[in-house]
């Protein structure tokens, strides 16, 4: 049972094992960042063995081109965040902003949990640190983020309880935990990007309870939150905040009226169209790693199996669409990350899933690489640009620039 | 070409506005396409609405792609089918398949089409 010999990490493996990180598409590209990677251990794996895992460099931004099929490491500059996982990040027009998180490097001065603001410029790869006004948020990690119009919205996570003593007329419910000195939280709070400030606003309706390793997304004027775990529950709870009159709609997961995907956390959500929404994968109460993907239809409130082939089991991998009605799903682990007896394994193949057709020259290039080995002979009748895309894709390649 | 093809009344094919147009492959194959399909193709479209002779009423929309074998268009015709169907279907869509004999000749034209 025993894996003794600990093998260097090839360039493949560190791209492809990560999980608790941060991606955003943006033109076109992914953009993935922090998160950590677990490592083998040396001695045979008992209960009482602590989980070995390393964090990815923060000052390291990987890019991915859907098209050419490959991997670029880039260096972030400017005021470079530490090395964290389980923050959430969205785009909003050239700028990826990223909040909360967990960090590893242990300090007296401050808890493991941040509720620190930073602003990605993506055509520069150039690190700011905001300091809003107003409230700041609990610091947590876990939750759901969303951009919609000039807020980036944050709700939810799970942080420590010390801070709960820090903070004047909290907003929100705190629900401990019975084993780490954290808790979950309901919080909904935005930072209003023109006024450089963060907002908690009033909402009606029933609020979702506190919740994290959830998943939302936007679609017109509303943001869809799905699932997550509440205490023992992970939930299949579907719930709609209205973003322009601040209503929540309440759950709208009816098991007894329809099919519905079952509870999870640590899964994906996304929008393939106005009215259509994909989630794939997660962790069940029963601590199963899930592989089923899912298609909601939110005009007419109904759920439909989606039966794929070639997704595997997956929790807290990341998901964006690069085009429109194509998501990409990246990293993740495999097995139950909660099982400390046993070695984590990481989901190291990419997974795409297209929901509205993509160009002709995208599915042509996907053909002729597929074929190379036989259409290599006759590339000379193509021209050399044509030819060109061919090659960096073959290669494959990882590269750093 | 052969006799016994059908022929489309010239009133579908012929004017600015016709609801087909033909495209003509480099080896004289005619394929007739509805027009609004073949504009997925932004070549297409740029050729017949922003090129230099506007067609007559009584003229047909014809297209000439002297670099295309038709064994290439054929399969961009199908793309053309392939993509109305589901562009807003919404569910997982199936594979467009596409042989291993054509698919450098569809990757120029497809490059050419910018479709």
């Amino acid at each position: 049972m025993a894996n003794s010999r600990l093998e260097p990490t090839t360039p493949s493996q560190f791209v492809h094992r990560r999980a608790g990180h941060v991606m955003v598409a943006y033109e076109g590209r992914l953009y993935v960042w922090g998160g950590y990677m677990e490592l083998p251990h040396l001695e045979s794996y008992t209960l009482n063995t602590p989980s070995k895992s390393m964090y990815h460099r923060s000052d390291e931004i990987w890019v991915y081109d859907p098209l050419l099929d490959t991997w670029t490491s880039k260096s972030g500059n400017g005021f470079v965040p530490q090395q964290l996982s389980g923050s959430c990040a969205a785009v909003h027009g050239d700028h990826m902003y990223l909040f909360g998180g967990w960090t590893s490097i242990q300090s007296e001065l401050m808890e493991n949990n941040l509720n620190y603001l930073w602003r990605l410029h993506l055509p520069t790869l150039t690190w700011e640190l905001l300091k809003p006004e107003g409230t700041q948020p609990y610091p947590c990690d876990k939750a759901a983020c969303w951009v919609h119009k000039n807020r980036f919205y944050v709700f939810g996570g799970f942080g420590p309880s010390t801070s709960l003593l820090l903070m004047k007329n909290p907003d929100f419910n705190f629900v401990p935990d019975n084993i780490y000195h954290s808790g979950w939280i309901d919080q909904l709070v935005y930072y209003d990007i023109e006024s450089n400030r963060w907002v908690w606003p009033s909402t009606w309706g029933p609020k979702p309870s506190p919740r994290a390793a959830h998943a939302a997304d936007v679609t017109g004027d509303k943001v869809y939150i799905f699932g997550g775990r509440f205490q023992d529950v992970r939930m299949n709870d579907l719930h709609c905040l209205d973003l322009t009159n601040w209503t929540w709609s309440g759950n709208l997961t009816d098991g007894s009226l329809q099919e519905a995907p079952e509870g999870r956390s640590w899964h994906t959500f996304n929008f393939v169209s106005k009215n259509k929404a994909v989630i794939y994968g997660g962790f069940n109460t029963t601590q199963q790693v899930l592989k089923d993907v899912w298609l909601l239809d939110v005009s007419v409130g109904r759920w439909e199996q989606v039966h794929v082939d070639r997704t595997g089991k997956v929790l807290w991998h990341t998901s964006a669409a690069t085009a429109p009605g194509e998501v990409i799903y990246y990293g993740g682990i495999r097995n139950n990350l909660l099982d400390m007896s046993k070695p984590k394994d990481h989901a190291e193949d990419m997974v795409i899933l297209r929901f509205s057709p993509p160009t002709l020259q995208r599915l042509v290039i996907e053909t002729c690489c597929r074929y190379s080995k036989v259409l290599h002979q006759h590339w000379h009748r193509i021209p050399r640009t044509l030819q060109q895309i061919l090659e960096v894709r073959l290669n494959n390649s990882i590269n750093s620039s | 070409m052969a006799s016994n093809v059908p022929s489309v009344p010239s009133e579908g094919l012929n004017g600015p506005n016709s609801m087909y147009i033909k495209l003509i492959a480099a080896d004289g194959h005619e394929f007739i396409v509805k027009r609004n399909l073949a504009y997925y193709a932004k070549t297409v479209k740029d050729m017949l609405e922003s090129g230099p002779v506007q067609v007559k009423e009584d003229e047909p929309s014809v297209v000439h792609l002297k670099k295309i074998p038709s064994n290439a268009l054929i399969v961009v015709c199908s793309y053309f089918a392939y993509k109305h169907i589901y562009i807003n279907a919404n569910t997982m869509i199936p594979d467009f398949p596409i042989a291993l004999r054509d698919s450098l000749d569809v990757f120029m034209a497809a490059d050419f089409l910018r479709c």
